[in-house]
């Protein structure tokens, strides 16, 4: 029953991929016409119709309307006297260069299980986008789902007030001129606040406006953010991102050190319910080892434990410069105030009598986990992209190769380097390099699994690790991040540019050394360049399919 | 009598494929393919289809064309059109049924609903003396 479903995608799925090649034929059709090209002329027709006529039932139903708003106006300036108005030329001329450069939206088959795709993560931000220019509202919808979230369309804002009666999005989206008024936007969002008050969510200004009347109506709007048109997408989603608190961090890791299993596994799951990755160590030695494989941003310890006490176990692992600040927590039943006053001496951080509500334990582990992370990401992180940084990174994939060689899963790890990087640098200036750095962090962690790791390996190289995961799975969720990352606009000095990326994946148990691992990826990504850029290639040469 | 032999013509080839996911993988139709009206004029007296699914911009001989010439053709005279079009204006539409088309498809079309709207249509048309 099934079948024909994905028999459609298929046929999408290869209609999305002879798109560009279509589009570009298009604009040359299009370049061809403003020669004086007659012939050319009537393909360009053809080519729009068929566009207009196709797109839709492939997915693509933006495009087939900005295909069918060109043809038409085309339509006119061949039937106009004298060659048209010059205004409708103008337009044409943007709608074909719209139409060329629209983001495409991948209608791709179902990824396998290894991989979610942001946009179906339970926790997609819902946004609401209210904008009276169809195309700059699909153009815009479409570049937003890349980033993660989810959009509904509104007209003007009398539908947003609807729409909000049965949904409550993260954020609006809000054009500031509408037919009905050239600060309809701005009024808009004052009748909505005093209907709704704080429950009104918060607003950006989208706006061909930038003069001082327009930025004051949006200010007493109660507006979050205000952005001129032609959007910046990476300024907007940088903020969106802000204002509608994505978590992009990955989980916080509790080690919980308890001779008992029934307390550990208890904790464990309180935790885990909480998205909170834990390991339990049931005796003091073992902890030892847990700290460097699965490196907690916490511990949680039981105080009495038959070996050694929670205590001592406490100086042991202060003796240690890397673990000087570590979190530890004692779980006790112990009331005694002076017993609890020599733990905290012996190197615990906080004491926490059992039992202990769950919602108190939580909340005393995420601040303190937080915590250690804000003081740790100085040292851990890469400051441009808040990605883990080299040294980070490099004894992460140690320790996560040690676990794979306990748990007997593969691991993948891809190196990812920018194409004809220093070009961009050069045509456009480092800010706009900056800018695609941090556009390609921000989509790598949206777009990849909480468990993966991403790391900003160099200059304009990164690096990721899939756990339980081989080439041919890495490869199978990179390209698609591939495509999509091509297809996105960077603001330029004089226009918008594009980037692409080349990557190399090996995996582990293929190699099992840190060293032989990361060469083999490099190698994979030397050979991607050779072979032309903007691809994934595994090593060795694996074919697409089953993982 | 239901509906179970659809001939489609249509010059892109994308179209084409989706049309015969649509009728035959999602509508139990089944389906023969042509390029073009002439192709179309070649294949109809031997396939003998119920229904015709006829594009209407087609290079070289369209929609109109072909209709006529299906029209001037005894053995084809009587086989049910529906047109497909990009074009939705009501004097489009006035304009196919005078010709004789027993209802418009517009393109882009839903895949998934394709073989409903066409049955349909189809079902009106036969029900009707």
């Amino acid at each position: 029953m099934n079948t024909h479903r994905q028999q459609l995608a298929q046929l999408r799925a290869d209609y999305t991929a002879a798109l560009p090649g279509k589009l570009a034929a298009t604009h040359a059709s299009w370049r061809a016409h403003l020669q004086g090209d007659a012939q050319a002329t009537e393909t360009l027709l053809r080519q729009l119709h068929t566009l207009a006529g196709s797109a839709g039932s492939f997915g693509h139903a933006e495009l087939g309307t900005a295909a069918r708003l060109a043809h038409a106006m085309l339509r006119e300036l061949l039937t106009a006297a004298d060659g048209g108005p010059p205004a409708l030329r103008q337009r044409l001329q943007e709608q074909l260069d719209a139409l060329v450069h629209l983001p495409i939206a991948l209608a791709a088959p179902a990824l396998e299980p290894l991989v979610e795709p942001a946009s179906e993560a339970p926790n997609a931000p819902l946004l609401y986008l209210c904008e009276d220019d169809d195309l700059l509202a699909a153009q815009l919808s479409t570049q937003l789902t890349y980033f993660g979230y989810r959009v509904i369309c509104f007209n003007q804002p009398d539908d947003l007030a609807s729409g909000l009666r049965h949904l409550t999005p993260a954020a609006i989206l809000m054009d500031v001129s509408f037919a009905q008024g050239s600060l309809a936007g701005p009024q808009g969002i004052d009748q909505l606040r005093q209907q709704l008050g704080a429950a009104l969510p918060p607003v950006c200004f989208l706006s061909a406006r930038a003069d001082f009347s327009a930025r004051l109506a949006a200010v007493r709007a109660g507006a979050q953010a205000y952005f001129v048109k032609p959007i910046d997408i990476n300024a907007l989603t940088e903020r969106l991102d802000v204002l509608t608190a994505r978590v992009l961090t990955e989980p916080y890791r509790v080690l919980i050190v308890d001779d008992s299993d029934t307390k550990a596994l208890y904790h464990a799951l309180v935790l885990n319910g909480h998205d909170i990755l834990t390991e339990v160590a049931h005796a003091p030695a073992h902890a030892a080892q847990s700290l460097v494989d699965f490196r907690p941003d916490l511990i949680l310890m039981d105080l009495h434990m038959p070996d050694c006490s929670g205590g001592e176990l406490a100086q042991v692992i202060r003796q240690q410069d890397a673990y000087l600040d570590i979190p530890i927590l004692f779980l006790s039943g112990e009331l005694d105030a002076e017993l609890q006053q020599q733990s905290r001496l012996a190197g615990g951080d906080e004491f926490l009598v059992t039992p202990i509500p769950e919602d108190q334990l939580v909340r005393f582990v995420i601040a303190r986990a937080e915590r250690y992370r804000s003081l740790h990401r100085l040292i851990l992180r890469d400051s441009l992209t808040g990605l883990l940084n080299h040294a980070a990174i490099h004894d992460a994939l140690i320790s996560q190769l040690a676990q794979q060689e306990r748990n007997g899963k593969p691991l993948a790890v891809a190196l990812i380097d920018l194409d004809h990087f220093k070009e961009v640098n050069d045509s456009h200036g480092h800010p706009a390099g900056d800018q695609v750095l941090k556009a390609l962090s921000r989509l790598l962690r949206q777009r990849l699994r909480r468990g993966d790791l991403v790391g900003r390996y160099g200059g304009e190289e990164f690096i990721v690790l899939f756990p339980d995961t081989t080439a041919a799975g890495a490869k199978h969720a990179l390209d698609p991040i591939r495509e999509l990352f091509g297809q996105l606009p960077h603001r330029g000095s004089q226009d918008d540019f594009y980037v692409q990326f080349s990557a190399g994946i090996a995996e582990f148990p293929r190699y099992t050394a840190v060293e032989a691992l990361i060469h083999a990826a490099d190698e994979a990504l030397y050979r991607a360049k050779r072979e032309g850029r903007n691809r994934v290639l595994t090593d060795p040469a694996t074919s697409e399919g089953a993982p | 009598m239901t509906l179970q032999r659809v001939l489609v013509v249509e010059d892109d080839a994308d179209i084409r494929k989706v049309a015969q996911l649509a009728l035959e993988a999602v509508g139990g139709l089944t389906v023969r393919l042509c390029a073009d009206g002439r192709e179309a004029l070649a294949v109809a007296p031997e396939y003998a289809p119920q229904l015709i699914l006829l594009d209407v911009m087609m290079p070289d001989m369209d929609g109109i064309a072909t209709i006529h010439a299906l029209r001037a053709r005894p053995d084809l005279a009587d086989i049910p059109v529906i047109f497909m079009t990009a074009k939705v204006q009501a004097a489009d539409l006035q304009r196919y049924v005078d010709l004789g088309a027993i209802g418009t498809i517009t393109k882009p079309f839903d895949p998934m609903q394709l073989a409903d709207d066409v049955r349909r249509l189809w079902r009106a048309a036969v029900a009707m003396p």
